[in-house]
């Protein structure tokens, strides 16, 4: 009578789903008390693909599988959230911006602001329209700049075309002021996750000159009502 | 006259009136205002300060136009996006010269970084967030 060793008994895969990341599906695998964790947090991004990255959550239930990155340890998303900030740059075909991505029928914004300026508030003032309120990506598609949404706090998947981008500051009044087009593209590269890779940087910064040149890029200084919804209906002319 | 060239590893654009230079080495962007823009387009092939300067065309006189652009070249190439060919002549020495409002000049450096600027969330403050993601 042979008995297997523990180490050799077979142990079930670990569970695990994945998420649109702005058209990167990243699988997240794990015991349950972490997938419970992650899938309350990023349920609104969950998307029936193939993964193309796996990151592997928690110790306990590694089965061996393959995964591209870890998160060890008990179940706490202040352990995933870095990783994650760490890694869109890395595997995702487009620029990664510290933003509030909002969606108003066709049309999609990238709310870009320091901590502190407003993308929470904003967010919470246009319901309907938030997909993300941290992290959004700009991506080329055949029909131009898109915008999608990331995983990061909760949100939805959303991808739209990117009708325009707005700098987030404080003010007394909802105003909507363009910024010159150099001087847009200096200020969003603050806002970005650039890459280690000089390719990526180099790809990253045509998409940004991109950007500046044909979407509007303004400064959006609102009062904390609903009427801030109204600034997202018109472009105005770029200040140049 | 001393004789430049682009550095490798230079992405750039024509943004409104200003050249943006990326120094991919160095992570780092320039802004060159509308005479320094035609410098840089000027130096697509390796050229000599003296016909530099003819492409700067600001209004100042042929020798103010030179010293200026030999100065601008110099700042470019202390930034690492242009490389200067060491001439049998040697180079000419910096020279202290008053700004003239149209001379080519850098407008602006933007570091870019890894991390969004005020993102919260910068390396040194966790663990993960000091490692590269990837498994080796």
């Amino acid at each position: 009578v042979t008995t297997a060793s523990p180490n050799t008994w077979p142990r079930p895969r670990l569970s695990s789903f994945t998420l649109d990341c702005a058209g990167t599906p990243v699988a997240l695998a794990g015991d349950e008390p972490w997938l419970t964790l992650v899938r309350g947090e990023y349920g609104g991004f969950v998307a029936p693909w193939r993964p193309s990255f796996t990151i592997r959550l928690g110790d306990s239930a590694d089965d061996g599988s393959h995964a591209d990155a870890e998160v060890p340890g008990p179940p706490r998303l202040a352990d995933l959230q870095p990783l994650l900030r760490q890694l869109y740059p890395v595997i995702i075909d487009g620029l990664v911006f510290h933003a509030a991505v909002l969606v108003f029928g066709e049309d999609g914004y990238l709310c870009c602001g320091h901590s502190g300026a407003g993308k929470s508030t904003l967010a919470r003032l246009c319901p309907a329209a938030l997909c993300s309120d941290e992290l959004g990506a700009v991506r080329r598609s055949p029909a131009g700049l898109v915008v999608a949404s990331l995983p990061y706090y909760p949100g939805r998947r959303a991808q739209a075309r990117l009708a325009g981008v707005m700098l987030l500051r404080h003010g007394d009044v909802d105003e909507r002021a363009p910024l010159r087009r150099s001087e847009a593209l200096a200020l969003l590269a603050r806002h970005a996750f650039w890459p280690e890779d000089a390719g990526k940087v180099s790809a990253g910064f045509h998409l940004l000159a991109d950007l500046v040149d044909t979407i509007p890029v303004s400064w959006l200084t609102f009062r904390p009502t609903p009427a801030v919804a109204r600034l997202f209906a018109s472009s105005p002319r770029e200040a140049e | 006259l001393s004789r430049y060239r682009r550095s490798e590893h230079v992405a750039w654009r024509r943004v409104g009136t200003e050249t943006i230079l990326v120094q991919l080495d160095r992570k780092q962007m320039l802004a060159l205002n509308e005479s320094g823009g035609r410098v840089w387009e000027a130096l697509e092939q390796e050229r000599s300060s003296g016909d530099l300067a003819r492409a700067a065309e600001f209004g100042a006189s042929a020798a103010t136009t030179l010293q200026h652009v030999e100065v601008f070249l110099q700042d470019l190439e202390r930034e690492g996006v242009v490389a200067a060919i060491p001439t049998a002549s040697g180079r000419s020495a910096d020279a202290p010269i008053s700004v003239l409002a149209d001379a080519p000049a850098i407008t602006w450096r933007e570091k870019i970084t890894r991390c969004a600027s005020g993102c919260g969330t910068h390396p040194g403050q966790s663990d993960v967030c000091n490692t590269y993601p990837y498994n080796s």
